[in-house]
């Protein structure tokens, strides 16, 4: 019963747009995800080939759904062209029991039975011109076959990416449709996962989010990024929390620093900013995670739970 | 309601030191009799009141004086009809007692001696003194006339003053109130209060308060309704008189109003319920929390981001501080000096120039500067010399707005308002502590202070 407690409390404190299921989200301002193939030197901004991306259905969602993919293939204008295009990526759609309940789903490397679950749908796509700047779907699937999850608010989904050969960069977004042919939200979705890797704006002038949430457990945090390439800075702020500047990585490299949490920061979102340097720079993919400390993964969501956090200045006097 | 002058007599003697919004309770007493009680006044410990109940020894159903106890719960017990010179075949009452000189003045129906049959007798006023352990015999008030009334006597604490209401003729409404002196042995001719007081309504009831304020009763001027209680003063003339808020003053008439010494607890008649009742009014004492001395606010504060700034890494952040009159502080913190009393709105603006976006608002302050709030208590002696005018200095209320002052004397007695009217006690080391509850001008602070003088 307090689990279930807690998932309704998550579940109240949703953004009140609740229309935009496209991941990456408008909030995140993150222009695609990325995911190499597996013959991919690391410093292309990829450390494991690998994206895990969860999508939530609320339980009292009973039409069908379909989870869609923008550019699947790699090939064309969108993507990392390394040589010449001959990187398949698979997506892997996973429902059912241990989809998200089971422990090596929730971490950042795909290691042990991340692939828990039942495989709904997989397909894998290479330099397919069918797909490429277009729309995929998959589905539909009915909302039940997800695994039920009063943690996370509902059915839940889970979404492999993963490069199977090749050194190219594949960069795709997701929406979580209750259309096939279109992008229609579902009414109170929402998609997180444990490990983010995207790619960045090419110009200076854009900053990118990732919104963390931070359960009332939680004491202390440590980020680690990878392959930065020292374009900036990245900057942690929340609602009690005006700017904390955190360790960065530099080229095919990790870095990771530590912050404690404050009270007022427990069940809310913290923003982490990726506020890029002086400079424009083309290509740079990053992945970012954050831990607590028990060494669990945070889930960032795309639509930050609680809203997008803001630091509330006020005046003191003395 | 009878109440006219000529079929009643009324008096008060002394009236309480000064009114405030909502700081006074009133009760109706319990032992009202149900036939018209009405006009108590302070007789040393005792309460005399009239009262038109039947009474068996009276012989009559007039109006008729009583003496009573004060129970400690405020009710007028063991009441008893006064009798003796206190009582005659017409309406007796109401009294005025002057402790100075142990002097009493109170209404009664003339006698006409010309005319036997007459049926309607005006009112006239006699004054006793107490001497040798009995009252003396009452000598008729020389105006006293067979052509109109002179009622509702009321003595000035050293019995040197009588006001009274009258019907004669020349007024300006259907009674008006007329002073008498007591010099070298004799009452000076009656003068009419003036239009300053009197109005083409009926004034009534005068009640001298021992610092030096006139109550009275009239429904010529816009009030609660009926009789309202108001109060004037003399200061080489009548001073505007003021009304006494609610709840002493009510739709019905009210009026009669009398006061310990203190100036804590008192009785008025009204009205309010459809009969003539005595009620009892009582101070509410505020409280006060934390009463300190009273001090001058600062008026220059530094201000700071109230957030935890200390555990941030907050390069890339400036904040600009904007201020009411233009001026703007760039820093971590900004210290500004105010010109006065007043609420100032204060305005951060933040750059942050990793996110590129400069003098963003962030977060608006209102700082209140409360005025040089009273170091000075003032005493000025009135024109009578009696007693002195409280008051304090250095109060800008326009933009600080005071919405009590509460003065309260070394003996004991308190007085509510801007000012207090209140001769120096007579105690070795006399005293005045003033306590003023404040609101900042957007209602948003609420605050209090006290501040004592000693008075010589």
């Amino acid at each position: 019963m307090r689990v279930l407690v807690g998932c309704i409390a998550l579940f109240f404190l949703l953004p009140d747009v609740l229309s935009a299921q496209e991941i990456p989200s408008r909030e995140e301002n993150i222009p695609y995800l990325v995911t190499f193939g597996a013959r991919a030197s690391k410093n292309m901004g990829d450390d494991d080939y690998t994206q895990i991306f969860f999508f939530v259905i609320p339980k009292t969602h009973n039409k069908p759904i379909y989870i869609r993919v923008f550019d699947p293939g790699t090939g064309g204008d969108v993507d990392e062209k390394q040589g010449t295009f001959d990187t398949r990526v698979r997506f892997s759609i996973y429902g059912g029991d241990g989809c998200i309940s089971n422990k090596d789903a929730r971490k950042a490397d795909p290691t042990g039975e991340y692939k828990s679950g039942n495989l709904l749908d997989q397909r894998t796509f290479g330099n397919e011109a069918d797909y490429d700047n277009k729309w995929y779907t998959f589905g539909p699937f009915n909302p039940s076959s997800g695994e039920l999850s009063n943690k996370y608010g509902g059915y839940v989904f889970k979404v492999i990416a993963q490069g199977i050969s090749g050194d190219d960069g594949n960069l795709y977004k997701y929406f979580l449709s209750v259309e096939k042919d279109a992008n229609k939200a579902v009414e109170g979705g929402n998609a997180f996962t444990f490990e983010y890797s995207f790619r960045l704006h090419a110009s200076h002038k854009q900053i990118s989010h990732v919104y963390p949430f931070v359960d009332s457990k939680v004491i202390t945090v440590r980020q680690s990024n990878f392959d930065w390439d020292s374009d900036g800075n990245i900057r942690v702020i929340s609602k009690a929390r005006k700017g904390d500047l955190v360790a960065t990585s530099g080229d095919d490299n990790w870095a990771a620093s530590s912050l404690n949490i404050r009270d007022e920061e427990k069940n809310s979102s913290m923003d982490v900013q990726f506020i890029k340097s002086d400079e424009d720079m083309d290509n740079n993919n990053v992945v970012f995670y954050m831990t607590n400390q028990y060494g669990e993964y945070l889930p960032f969501y795309s639509l930050p739970i609680g809203g997008v956090p803001k630091y509330k200045y006020s005046i003191g006097t003395r | 309601m009878l109440r006219s002058l000529q079929i009643l007599i009324i008096l008060v003697i002394t009236s309480f030191c000064g009114h405030g919004q909502g700081i006074y309770s009133v009760e109706r007493i319990k032992s009202n009799s149900g036939s018209g009680d009405f006009a108590p006044v302070f007789v040393n410990d005792s309460i005399v009141f009239c009262s038109r109940r039947a009474e068996r020894k009276a012989k009559n159903t007039l109006t008729n004086l009583y003496s009573s106890r004060i129970h400690e719960n405020g009710d007028l017990k063991d009441q008893r009809l006064l009798t003796g010179i206190f009582l005659s075949e017409n309406h007796d009452g109401p009294i005025s007692y002057a402790s100075g000189t142990q002097t009493i003045a109170f209404s009664r129906n003339l006698e006409d001696t010309t005319d036997s049959r007459r049926k309607v007798l005006p009112v006239g006023i006699f004054i006793a003194s107490y001497e040798n352990g009995q009252w003396t015999e009452p000598i008729p008030f020389p105006y006293n006339s067979l052509d109109f009334s002179n009622a509702h006597p009321a003595l000035s604490p050293d019995g040197k003053m009588l006001v009274y209401s009258s019907t004669q003729p020349g007024g300006y409404g259907a009674s008006d109130l007329y002073v008498s002196w007591y010099l070298n042995g004799e009452w000076t001719t009656p003068d009419n209060l003036g239009p300053e007081v009197n109005t083409e309504g009926s004034e009534l009831f005068p009640s001298w308060q021992s610092n030096g304020r006139l109550y009275f009763s009239t429904d010529g001027r816009k009030g609660f309704g009926g009789l309202d209680i108001w109060y004037t003063r003399f200061d080489d003339s009548w001073v505007s008189p003021k009304l006494l808020d609610e709840p002493v003053n009510s739709s019905g008439d009210d009026f009669g109003i009398t006061a310990d010494k203190f100036h804590v607890t008192g009785y008025f008649s009204s009205s309010r319920n459809g009969i003539d009742e005595i009620f009892r009014f009582h101070y509410q004492k505020p409280v006060i929390a934390s009463c300190d001395t009273m001090k001058t606010e600062e008026k220059c504060v530094t201000f700071f981001e109230n957030g935890p700034a200390e555990l941030d890494t907050v390069p890339y952040i400036g904040y600009v501080w904007e201020f009411h009159d233009g001026t703007r502080i760039a820093g971590d913190t900004a210290s500004f000096c105010f010109q006065g009393p007043g609420s100032y709105p204060v305005r951060l603006l933040v750059t942050d120039t990793l996110e590129g976006y400069k003098e963003a608002l962030k977060a608006e302050y209102v700082h209140d500067i409360f005025p040089d709030l009273p170091s000075t208590i003032e005493c000025s002696v009135d024109s009578l010399e009696r007693s002195c005018t409280f008051s304090v200095l250095n109060l800008d209320e326009k933009t600080f707005p005071i919405r009590e002052y509460y003065w309260e004397f070394s003996d004991g007695h308190v007085c509510v308002g801007k000012k207090a009217y209140y001769k120096v006690p007579d105690e070795d080391e006399p005293y005045v502590r003033l306590s003023v509850y404040a609101r900042s001008a957007d209602d948003s602070v609420e605050t209090t202070y006290c501040v004592v003088r000693k008075l010589e």
